[in-house]
């Protein structure tokens, strides 16, 4: 408990004495995990939530092949036929890739009109690549009123969607003018991640310089946080199998080691003062090993249910914070003092403590009625997020979309006019219920319709019309385009929506059989039914982590500083992101977890701190002071580093690092000001020695 | 089309208060008059059944192109251009003569004044050859009528009249 201290002065001893062994020991064993377990960094999410996805297996059971469907835009000054030409050639170019299977664009685009000649008249088709550039405005403006999915109003933004099984590589096509390609196939650049790596070392350094004058802490701090990865990774691989690491899961064991490291090396650093250089390493051990062991023991217990849940990305998030904190603690309590023991420090004076001085001055006098309108709006944001989480209308996760595709396939006994009504009827509610928000959708339905509208010989879709309509789709080669021997395809353009709305709607619709095949679709709606089941293993792991948190200090308040502290940063995010409409992604679920297994630890480490002061009846102010100096400046320093380091990362090229930057800053930032801020005031709150202290001066 | 519609209302109604009211009730009867010729559909009136049975029944009249299984009945005349173009589609496409079986009637379009090439058709021993010729090579082939071959005419016609046949290729697909 917290009024113990522990003897370790023959540990100790014992370490110093084999220190070199020690280091030795350590560097080799992480060379041989490292040489032994290489894991398969992936830069996207598609294979982890794939593995979990219910509408992947239920599209593959119905033996449906599924494929990325990429999107390739070409921006263009102005269209005049020799750019068409180009742009022709390149619809071609993509077409005869290896692995595409289609390519829909404005040449993939079938205009339908009736030629006329008196009596004489016919149902006609035009192709996009049969016309000029004037004749394509033309008709582009006549048959989609001056919206299209496939070109913008100015004939500058060429849209192409690509339906392929392997990774496109754009650079072999010739392409005019500018263009954006976005894919789900996101190679690793190794060499930004080489460079992020630098940045990470340099920054460290650089701060850490400034902090400590002198290099040690760096050079600790790096080792610990390379040994601590190597470590974590290789015991994930062991334990689970799982050889698939995300690029940014490494960022979970850097986070939660170097904040660990602090403070024990913090502890060492300001210890410096006595002549006796263990000294120093007695009171980082002894003043750190058990709040530490507390953490440790906070992340197994409160985050070892969700190992159990079927879900990769589960495991490997939950066993990352878990793993990388039990490493942490043991080669912060072995190698540390072992490497430490080597040096002895001059300069150790800290003058930026003095900020925790001028924090304990003013939260002592902090207002309870500003404080519990905080915390009822925090409660209320929490149920008003569950009730959105967790309602039928589910509207709290968003992804907006703009001018994307989306395809289904519709299986089919028998191709006859009933059929073609069963989709007629599900594009008229689609419709009705998305209106604008949705552009063409092309399906047998569709396609019929304007046959039959261009036929002049029929009216209503009728047997005989279906009949032609059948017909003149072979005559014009179109049959393959919308559907098979077995099954139908349905493409939904969509304008402006969130996307996540559609894809519930379409699951919940009963009256026809659907099935998603493009792995975009898929990967939505499998990272959104993953995310609710992230979201709730996420609660419930800050509900574990605020009850051991009361066991721990034995406080029944506790809990409920525990749970504030650590539900803050994760559901004020949440509020932002939900505000700007900000789509949920694995990276984002990376950052919570970080921020989880951060704000954990400097509870225990502050109420640690705060609860040993007390006992040994400090006064408040003293108390606030001293948990400051030596808890509160480690987390500052910690934090600091993380969130230069995670704002570096939004300016990389790979989207996923820069989505794990932004949210990583932002809510280490959340986390550090609640721990800094509110987390103090919420222990003068519940500071049950306030009346012993009382009564003992009386 | 309902944008057009509502343009031409639009300028007729500022176009009236000069005209005054009995010139705009000329104009809108125009108007509507025009609308309903553009979008008229002159569908058979013959349901879709009995519509197969009578082109059955002059079947032995029929020139039989391709050799699907579904049957295609179409209505030609030989100097159609549409007509033409129908029947170099097909005839180019391998897959559309092995899907369908095509029985075409040769039936006129009055001002095309095609009864020679029709009956030089009828009147040749391999008529479809002969068709083909004249369809895709544009051959100058022409015949008289005989009395058979103006009977087989009639058939068609009488069949073509019933089933409201008002444009060529008029096609009929049989399920």
């Amino acid at each position: 408990m917290y009024y113990n201290t522990p003897n370790i002065n023959r540990y100790l001893e014992k370490v110093v004495n084999f220190r070199k062994p020690i280091i030795l020991f350590y560097i080799l064993a992480a060379i041989v995990m490292a040489l032994i377990y290489k894991p398969h960094f992936l830069s996207s999410d598609e294979l982890f939530l794939s593995n979990n996805s219910l509408e992947m297996q239920k599209t593959n059971d119905q033996q449906i092949d599924t494929y990325s469907l990429e999107k390739l835009i070409v921006t263009i000054d102005k269209l005049d036929d020799k750019k068409l030409q180009k742009l022709k050639e390149l619809h071609k170019q993509i077409a005869q890739l290896d692995g595409v299977s289609k390519v829909s664009s404005v040449f993939s685009n079938d205009f339908i009109e009736a030629e006329q000649d008196g009596n004489s008249n016919m149902v006609v088709v035009i192709n996009g690549t049969q016309l000029d550039s004037l004749e394509l405005k033309k008709m582009v403006k006549e048959v989609h009123n001056e919206y299209c999915n496939v070109v913008d109003e100015n004939f500058q933004n060429f849209y192409f969607f690509i339906s392929t099984q392997e990774p496109i590589d754009v650079k072999k096509l010739t392409i005019p003018g500018s263009y954006e390609f976005i894919t789900l196939n996101n190679e690793i650049n190794w060499l930004i991640i080489f460079v992020y790596a630098l940045i990470f070392i340099a920054v460290t350094t650089f701060i850490f310089r400034i902090l400590f004058r002198n290099y040690l802490s760096s050079v600790g701090a790096i080792l610990i946080i390379a040994l601590s990865t190597i470590f974590t990774f290789s015991m994930i691989m062991m334990l689970t199998d799982i050889y698939t690491i995300h690029i940014t899961m490494p960022f979970i064991t850097i986070s939660i080691t170097i904040v660990e490291y602090l403070y024990f090396y913090y502890r060492w650093h300001v210890s410096q003062y006595k002549s006796n250089k263990l000294n120093a390493l007695r009171k980082m051990l002894n003043r750190s090993m058990t709040p530490a062991m507390w953490t440790s023991v906070l992340t197994v217990l409160g985050l070892g249910s969700l190992v159990f849940i079927n879900s990769d990305i589960i495991k490997l998030l939950s066993l990352s914070v878990i793993i990388s904190s039990i490493t942490g603690y043991i080669l912060n309590l072995t190698l540390l003092p072992a490497f430490l023991s080597h040096f002895e420090l001059k300069h150790t004076h800290v003058p930026y403590a003095r900020l925790g001085y001028l924090l304990a001055s003013n939260e002592l006098h902090y207002s309870k009625k500003f404080l519990f309108s905080f915390l009822a709006v925090t409660y209320l944001f929490m149920l008003a997020g569950g009730y959105l989480i967790y309602s039928k209308s589910n509207n709290f996760f968003k992804l907006p979309v703009k001018n994307e595709q989306i395809e289904l396939k519709i299986p089919y006994k028998e191709m006859n006019l009933e059929l073609v009504n069963s989709v007629s009827m599900f594009t008229k509610d689609l419709q009705e219920r998305f209106e604008d928000e949705l552009g063409e959708i092309n399906s047998i339905a569709s396609i019929m319709e304007n046959l039959n509208n261009a036929n002049t010989q029929t009216d209503e879709l009728d047997e005989e019309a279906f009949m032609q309509a059948l017909f003149y789709m072979d005559l014009y080669n179109l049959s393959d385009k919308y559907f098979d021997e077995n099954t139908l395809t349905l493409e939904i353009n969509l304008f402006d929506m969130n996307k996540l709305e559609l894809l519930d709607w379409l699951m919940q619709y009963e009256g026809i059989e659907l099935f998603f095949v493009d792995k975009e679709t898929l990967l939505s709606i499998s990272k959104y039914s993953q995310t609710v089941l992230l979201a709730t293993s996420l609660f419930s792991a800050l509900i574990m982590i605020a009850l051991i948190i009361g066991w721990i200090f034995r406080s029944k308040a506790m809990i409920f500083v525990g749970l504030s502290v650590n539900l803050i940063p994760i559901l004020w995010f949440g509020v932002i992101i939900s505000v700007l409409s900000i789509p949920l992604s694995l990276e984002m679920l990376i950052a919570m977890t970080i921020s989880l297994g951060l704000a954990s630890d400097a509870t225990i480490h502050f109420a640690f701190k705060y609860f040993r002061l007390r006992y040994l009846e400090r006064s408040q102010k003293h108390t606030l002071e001293k948990m400051f100096f030596y808890a509160g400046i480690p987390v500052l320093i910690g934090s600091t580093v993380l969130i230069l380091v995670f704002a570096s990362l939004y300016f990389s090229q790979i989207h996923s690092l820069q989505l794990i930057g932004i949210y990583s800053a932002v809510l280490i930032l959340i986390s550090l000001l609640t721990d800094i801020l509110l987390l103090p005031v919420m222990l003068l709150l519940v500071d049950h020695f306030q009346n012993k202290n009382e009564k003992r001066t009386i | 089309m309902l944008k057009k519609h509502a343009l031409c209302i639009t300028n007729v109604i500022i176009f009236s208060y000069n005209l005054g009211m009995l010139k705009l009730f000329i104009l809108l009867c125009l108007l509507l008059f025009s609308g309903q010729a553009n979008d008229s559909k002159s569908t058979s009136i013959v349901p879709y059944e009995k519509s197969i049975v009578s082109l059955k029944s002059i079947e032995k009249n029929a020139i039989i192109y391709g050799s699907g299984e579904k049957t295609v009945y179409v209505f030609l005349d030989p100097i159609c251009p549409y007509s033409r173009k129908f029947l170099s589609m097909i005839s180019k496409n391998e897959k559309m003569l092995s899907k369908y079986r095509y029985c075409i009637y040769l039936y006129r379009i009055p001002r095309l004044h095609s009864t020679k090439f029709v009956a030089a058709i009828y009147d040749s021993k391999q008529p479809l050859d002969t068709l083909l010729d004249i369809m895709l090579k544009d051959s100058k082939i022409s015949s008289k009528t005989n009395k058979k071959i103006e009977e087989k005419i009639d058939t068609i016609e009488a069949v073509a009249k019933k089933l409201n046949v008002n444009k060529r290729p008029y096609l009929i697909v049989q399920k």
